[in-house]
């Protein structure tokens, strides 16, 4: 049974940039182009890690983030970000608050992406 | 000398001659000679001595009379009282010398024997000449006696014998003779004695008297002396002004010394109202100096402001143009890496891909750099962090790099491994370093040499970064206004004049210190100087500057 991934982001380009990266590495990747189909999806569905965007429009990335720990606190939240300073705030307080997630900057390469994606489904062992 | 020739109108510089000849022949003769020598003479010619008398009446004058000795109505003796002082010559037929010898006698000049043949008319110009120079020298003789025996030095003449033989009026008055008394005595009779300064004569009575006296020797045409002539000059009254003399320097003395202290009071005053005024204008000179201070501190903060504003509102453009890149971006790469992959490495194509992979990067790399530079006005005055100045280059080159190799520039970049990060608003001090680097770039523009050089130096208590070009530099005169806001030589549309000094305002901030030296042709060196550490002190860094300065010189 292959790790599933969900991606969450309002860029087509984004989101099948992980699509690609990930082709050949037999993990089962999957999309959302917005925050509220993410958020359904994780509703039906159980992810191994979720690469999430923080600004779209409607359900913003904290947003998102706060209503998929209700459901999932243990899932791996990595938020792909180009640093949006609005956000920083919102991101602080949900740190206080207990919700667990990381950061990593966009853009990312092909590499960056299988690297960080092994990283965290198979440990630092399998890099 | 023509002192005893009267000139009359039409006359001058001839010899104005009367002849006074009853023999019409002679008369003749005397007019042909004249024209036939081209003689200067202006004559009247006449017959008798009643005619003579008639011209002189009518006041005209002559040089020289010629008269016959027999006339008609008289004899030339006749003539001789009527013409007084003009020089006479006496013409008198052969045989007659007696007659001449007793005309010479009576006061004429000369004399010509009349011969049958005429020949004494060759002799007559001479004659003439002659008697009209003895006529001058008597003059000048005449006069000569009358200034020295009126002038009021004593004068005496003595032979080579010490003998007197001539003493003037003023002599007599001062020595108490009278001119026969003393004429032919011997000079010792004067009684002189006494040194070269301090010499005394007697006068007749025995009294003596104090005398400046001087002494000259007559020659002779053959150069043998043959007189001494002394000019006496009583000095009584200097020698009793000499002794009042000192008496009234002292006095004099007194009043100067006085009126020096009168004026060294009243200069004194001067002087301490001239400093108090001097107070008053360096205080208001400062007071200028401040307000001055002031409002160019005004004028910079209203420049920074300016270009903030500008800045902030180009910054969020730029921010969100090239945080929407990211996206875009992140997608291209991952394309260009999918389609790499999936290329074998023998096909053309997967090169190509390369080169897009690598330009792709460098998209990514230029939207990170725009995102830290339009960042930096939303920091506020405390957002500062610790850097180098070399990372910060590293940024600006890299941002730059296209078109440092596009125009083909060398730079060299030199810097020591220990170079301290500072506490500094990153973005702004990147802003400054970029404006530098552009500037240079602008300026190489038409350079033969295309070089830029960066030197990054630990200074003490600063960091030293030196930014110079080998471009066309600047003008000696428009060195000084680099600095000054809107100054700008760059065409309209390409700066705006704000850069340096935005660049000099952000170094202020920072406490520090940026200055330009240039040469024309040669090329530009910028300075800057940031203090390490200012975080704990603010101020006293300018005190350290003025003194590095200071040391500099």
């Amino acid at each position: 049974m292959s790790k599933r991934i969900l991606v969450i982001d309002d860029e087509e380009a984004v989101r099948k940039s992980f699509i690609l990266a990930l082709e050949d590495t037999g993990y089962r990747v999957e999309a959302a182009e917005s925050g509220e189909k993410g958020f359904n999806m994780i509703q039906t569905n159980k992810y191994d890690l979720v690469f999430l965007d923080l600004k779209m429009p409607g359900m913003n990335g904290v947003k998102t983030l706060r209503e998929l720990r209700k459901i999932d606190k243990t899932v791996p939240v990595y938020i792909v970000t180009a640093f949006h300073k609005e956000f920083f705030d919102q991101l602080k307080e949900a740190a206080e608050d207990g919700i667990g997630f990381e950061i990593i900057k966009k853009p990312l390469s092909s590499d960056q992406i299988v690297l960080i994606t092994k990283g965290i489904l198979e440990g630092p062992q399998s890099l | 000398m023509d002192r005893g020739r009267m000139t009359e109108e039409g006359y001058e510089g001839k010899i104005r001659i009367l002849l006074v000849e009853d023999d019409k022949v002679d008369q003749m003769a005397f007019k042909r000679l004249v024209k036939d020598e081209n003689l200067p003479y202006c004559y009247t010619t006449t017959e008798s001595v009643s005619e003579v008398k008639k011209i002189l009446d009518s006041n005209k004058r002559f040089d020289i009379v010629i008269v016959d000795y027999s006339l008609g109505d008289g004899t030339a003796f006749d003539i001789f009282d009527l013409v007084k002082d003009t020089p006479v010559i006496v013409t008198t037929g052969s045989g007659n010398e007696k007659v001449a010898v007793k005309a010479m006698k009576a006061g004429a000049y000369d004399y010509l024997i009349k011969d049958p043949e005429r020949n004494y008319l060759k002799v007559l110009p001479i004659t003439v000449e002659s008697a009209i120079k003895r006529r001058e020298s008597e003059e000048q003789f005449r006069m000569l006696s009358h200034a020295i025996m009126s002038i009021n030095d004593s004068v005496y003449i003595a032979d080579m014998n010490d003998r007197i033989i001539f003493v003037n009026k003023a002599f007599c008055k001062t020595y108490g003779y009278e001119e026969g008394d003393i004429v032919g005595r011997d000079i010792n009779v004067l009684g002189e004695f006494g040194l070269k300064d301090e010499i005394y004569h007697k006068r007749r009575d025995g009294s003596e008297f104090p005398i400046s006296l001087s002494r000259s020797v007559i020659k002779d045409e053959s150069g043998k002396e043959v007189a001494v002539i002394r000019v006496v000059r009583d000095i009584t009254e200097r020698k009793r002004t000499e002794g009042v003399l000192p008496e009234a320097y002292d006095e004099l003395e007194r009043r100067v010394e006085k009126r020096t202290a009168e004026l060294s009071k009243a200069n004194e005053l001067l002087i301490q109202e001239n400093a108090e005024r001097r107070r008053a204008e360096a205080l208001l000179f400062r007071q200028k100096e401040e307000i001055e201070k002031a409002h160019a501190h005004l004028r910079e903060t209203t420049q920074m402001l300016i270009q903030a504003e500008k800045m902030s509102a180009v910054g969020t453009i730029v921010a969100g143009v090239s945080h929407e890149l990211n996206n875009p971006m992140m997608g291209i790469l991952n394309f260009i890496q999918y389609c790499l992959k999936h290329t074998s490495k023998e096909d053309k194509r997967y090169s190509i891909l390369q080169d897009a992979e690598r330009e792709t990067n460098r998209c990514i790399d230029i939207i990170k750099d725009l995102l830290t530079f339009s960042r930096m006005e939303k920091e506020g005055p405390e957002a500062r962090q610790k850097e180098t100045c070399t990372v910060i280059f590293d940024r600006v080159f890299r941002l730059l790099s296209y078109r440092i190799e596009k125009e083909g520039i060398l730079v060299t970049r030199h810097s020591t491994e220990e170079i301290p990060s500072i506490w500094m608003k990153v973005n702004n001090i990147q802003q400054v370093f970029l404006n530098l680097i552009i500037n240079a770039l602008d300026a190489l523009r038409d350079s033969n040499r295309k070089e830029i050089h960066v030197d990054i130096q630990r200074e003490g208590e600063f960091v030293q970064v030196i930014v110079a070009d080998t471009g066309c530099g600047i003008s000696p005169e428009n060195v000084q206004r680099i600095f000054d806001p809107f100054f700008t030589t760059k065409p309209v549309g390409e700066g705006t004049g704000l850069g340096l000094s935005v660049c000099r305002s952000i170094i202020k901030e920072h406490g520090g210190e940026i200055t330009c030296e240039s040469r024309s042709g040669i090329g530009t060196k910028f300075r800057i100087l940031l203090p390490i550490d200012r975080r704990k002190e603010r101020i006293p860094w300018s005190t350290v500057l003025d003194k590095r300065r200071e040391e500099r010189k």
